[in-house]
């Protein structure tokens, strides 16, 4: 019954008029955004290089071990369902034809490839210029760019063999290929994080064996991505669309004394409270219990700031931003039970009108669980390190997570309301106002890092700083909930 | 065409199918309560699910396989369609992954757009369809490929009466025309009168005891449905037929294999189910 063309070519699939087809020249002209972008970007990241002390040096090095973590970033992205954003038409009757699969996938993972290594070259240069402004030369921060340009590629390229691997049916699943791209990626990642020229063959020649590496993989298991996990994650994700396209007449208000265990709306697994915790207890104070991975993910990213708390000197600015991120990561982890069991993620969770007096029991429990972690880190410190330098840490540490519980609120906007009064332009103000918690952030960092904790009592502006923080607190404790027009 | 042994499907440890042995031959309709496991077969049939166990082969292939996905069209539950493309595109692209570039949709998908009154909805992109014009749509693309057998989860949710009687008349058409075997799910009475061949699924497990009950309301013969029968669209529908015709007719119900009575001529079941 078979009449297709049976096992056809790449090239017969772009001979189609493929849905896909018109969307090239929207592509490119988001690259040429990105570009304007690269340029523009460092004139506003070093506004923040004039008041984050900092050193170009440090942030170089940051962007070298964020790409060289970023080549063994597949393995995680392939077990949580790779990087194919596709919906349920092209599963369906794209997949389900006698097309080619590396035809049908390959295109989709190319562009996806390409948009993930523009935003990581994005966001190198802003780091690079967010070091010293004396020190910063476009020539260095195309090298940075550069690097996790390519890193980030070669891992999008190698996280479907892991998808293969990790949730393929076949008997045979392609683990040794994948330890080995493994084994070969971590010996690229050396390379790449050890310091080197943009012209340095070494480096030129590790950059050009992850991408053949990351092809080569991305080639050989095209053909073997398990169609029912595509399937599975597609109906997933036009979930999401669908809950977010109607919004305006199905919100969800959460009942906290009615709270039962949902899973999250991208389908990760997902147990609240434990049963023999208070329901009043567990409220305020429970995490959102996850798979193994992400639970090792936070033992290590605990591990990596409680270090910085101990170690680190937070008058560098990667330490100081490192440390605010890792409180804001503390920030969301206390602000996910209600979002799960809401069953939305928790930057677009809605909170009805009676749950302030929920969200202020938040906040204060991230605010104890952060004094916890400072007192912790000052008893540690005790007698050894000045005593400006670990309440600078524990001040960033608390200011992160007070930034994130803002975050949290700010991301439960009244859609309807804001559709109903801005109309098509929702989408930038829903960016403002996501955005607002990592500003905030960074605002409470440079604030802290310029020595608003110092013992000596010296305190730059020490009027905004404390309206800034109250006003904090008071959006982190108000659901920012209306009722419909 | 179908074949099932020993397919099992768990989520977590619930289990939510359990077929020890089963063949379809003939348009068959499956009913059952909600959770019952009908959605579910279907997924595996279609190869968009991979059973705990168990084997599927159709046509002799294996599901999902290459030779299975050529046969098997697919319509699901909630309409998966391209939102770029007007319905007509979506047709002519789906015929083109499936024969070529030159390839047109099937015959009987032109024709179906006929009975389902559907002439104006070729120049639509789903986002300017109302729900139900979604679900025909998404029958449409679906038939636009030459498959032989034709898996539709619930395809009368969200159709107003009318379009129901339509799709009636389209399925059956679809099968004299095109000889193509219908595989649904459905808790719609008249589609489950109107199907020769039915499977009820109790936990996940065929029941073999037909409960005509829980069929649903009074339903006309299927023979109503047919073009060649010139049948009224309304007479059959809103004046109910024949009840007894509908519920009672030995292709309306499971039967164990040889036990079926005769079931009208123009949809004579070829379904044979049996349980080890």
């Amino acid at each position: 019954m078979v009449s297709g063309p049976e096992g056809a070519t790449l090239w017969d699939v772009l001979a189609l008029d493929a849905p896909d087809g018109s969307r090239l020249s929207d592509d490119l002209y988001s690259l040429y955004l990105a570009a304007i972008a690269w340029l523009v970007i460092p004139m506003y990241a070093s506004a923040v290089a004039q008041v984050l002390p900092s050193d170009i040096a440090d942030f170089s090095r940051l962007v070298d071990i964020a790409s060289a973590l970023a080549l063994v970033g597949p393995i995680w992205f392939g077990y949580r369902g790779g990087p194919f954003l596709i919906n349920r038409a092209v599963v369906l009757h794209e997949l389900g034809s006698p097309l080619d699969p590396r035809g049908v996938l390959g295109p989709r993972l190319a562009r996806q490839a390409v948009a993930y290594a523009a935003l990581a070259g994005l966001a190198a240069n802003a780091l690079t210029a967010m070091g010293d402004p004396e020190e910063f030369g476009y020539r260095l921060a195309a090298r940075n760019s550069f690097v996790a340009a390519v890193a980030v590629m070669a891992a999008v390229l190698q996280t479907p063999g892991w998808l293969v691997a990790w949730k393929g049916r076949a008997r045979r699943r392609p683990w040794p290929a994948v330890a080995a791209n493994l084994a070969a990626t971590a010996a690229v990642g050396a390379v790449v994080a050890t310091d080197w020229s943009l012209g340095s063959p070494v480096g030129l020649a590790a950059l050009a064996a992850a991408l053949a590496l990351g092809a080569a993989s991305a080639w050989s298991v095209l053909a073997r991505v398990p169609v029912p996990h595509l399937w599975r994650r597609a109906t997933a994700l036009d979930e999401m669309r669908s809950a977010a396209l109607s919004f305006d007449f199905q919100r969800v208000l959460v009942s906290l004394r009615r709270a039962v265990d949902q899973t999250e709306a991208h389908r990760s697994p997902v147990r609240l409270a434990r049963s023999w915790m208070p329901r009043s207890l567990w409220r305020y104070l429970a995490s959102v219990e996850r798979g193994w991975n992400t639970r090792v993910g936070q033992v290590v990213a605990g591990a990596v700031a409680a270090a910085l708390v101990v170690r680190a000197d937070p008058a560098n600015g990667v330490v100081a931003l490192a440390l605010a991120a890792a409180g804001m990561m503390a920030g969301f982890e206390l602000a996910s039970p209600i979002a799960s069991t809401a069953g939305q993620i928790w930057f677009g969770v809605h909170y009805p009108r009676r749950s302030a007096p929920v969200l202020r029991g938040q906040v204060a429990t991230a605010t104890v669980i952060a004094g916890i972690i400072a007192a912790a880190a000052l008893g540690w410190l005790a007698g050894s390190e000045p005593a400006g330098t670990a309440l600078a840490s524990a001040g960033l540490f608390a200011f992160g997570t007070l930034a994130a519980a803002v975050q949290g609120r700010l991301g439960s906007p009244d859609l309807a309301w804001m559709a109903d009064k801005l109309g098509t332009m929702v989408a930038p103000a829903l960016w403002i106002r996501a955005l607002a918690g990592p500003l905030l952030c960074l605002a409470l960092t440079v604030v802290v890092s310029h020595g608003w904790l110092r013992p000596d009592g010296y305190t730059p502006w020490p009027a905004l700083t404390l309206a800034v923080v109250a006003a904090a607190v008071v959006v982190a404790c108000y659901p920012l909930e209306k009722s419909l027009p | 065409m179908i074949e099932i042994r020993g397919l099992q499907h768990r989520y977590g440890k619930a289990l939510a199918l359990d077929v020890p042995r089963l063949s379809i031959d003939a348009s068959t309709v499956l009913v059952g309560h909600n959770g019952a496991g009908k959605s579910t077969l279907l997924l595996s049939l279609a190869g968009l699910l991979v059973p705990t166990d168990g084997v599927i082969t159709i046509g002799g292939d294996a599901a999902g396989s290459p030779g299975a996905r050529g046969r098997v069209s697919f319509v699901p539950d909630s309409p998966a369609l391209f939102d770029d493309l007007t319905l007509a595109d979506q047709m002519r692209y789906v015929a083109r992954l499936h024969g070529g570039r030159k390839a047109t949709p099937a015959e009987a998908a032109n024709e179906l757009v006929e009975l389902l009154d559907a002439t104006e909805l070729l120049d639509r992109l789903p986002s300017a369809m109302s729900k139900g014009q979604r679900q025909k749509a998404s029958l449409l693309v679906a038939t636009a490929r030459p498959c032989s057998v034709l898996l539709a989860d619930e395809p009368t949710t969200g159709l107003d009466t009318e379009s129901r009687v339509a799709l009636l008349r389209g399925f059956a058409h679809l099968e004299q025309a095109a000889g193509v075997i219908i595989v649904s799910s459905t808790h719609d009475g008249e589609l489950i009168a109107a199907t020769p061949g039915r499977l009820r699924l109790s936990g996940g497990r065929p029941a073999a005891e037909p409960d005509p009950a829980a069929v649903g309301p009074v339903a006309p013969s299927p023979a109503a449905w047919s073009d060649e029968d010139g049948g009224s669209d309304d007479s059959g529908s809103d004046d109910g037929g024949s009840d007894d015709e509908g519920a009672d007719s030995g292709g309306g119900h499971p039967q164990p294999a040889g036990a079926a009575a005769p079931p009208p001529s123009r949809w004579r079941s070829r379904s044979r189910f049996s349980q080890e």
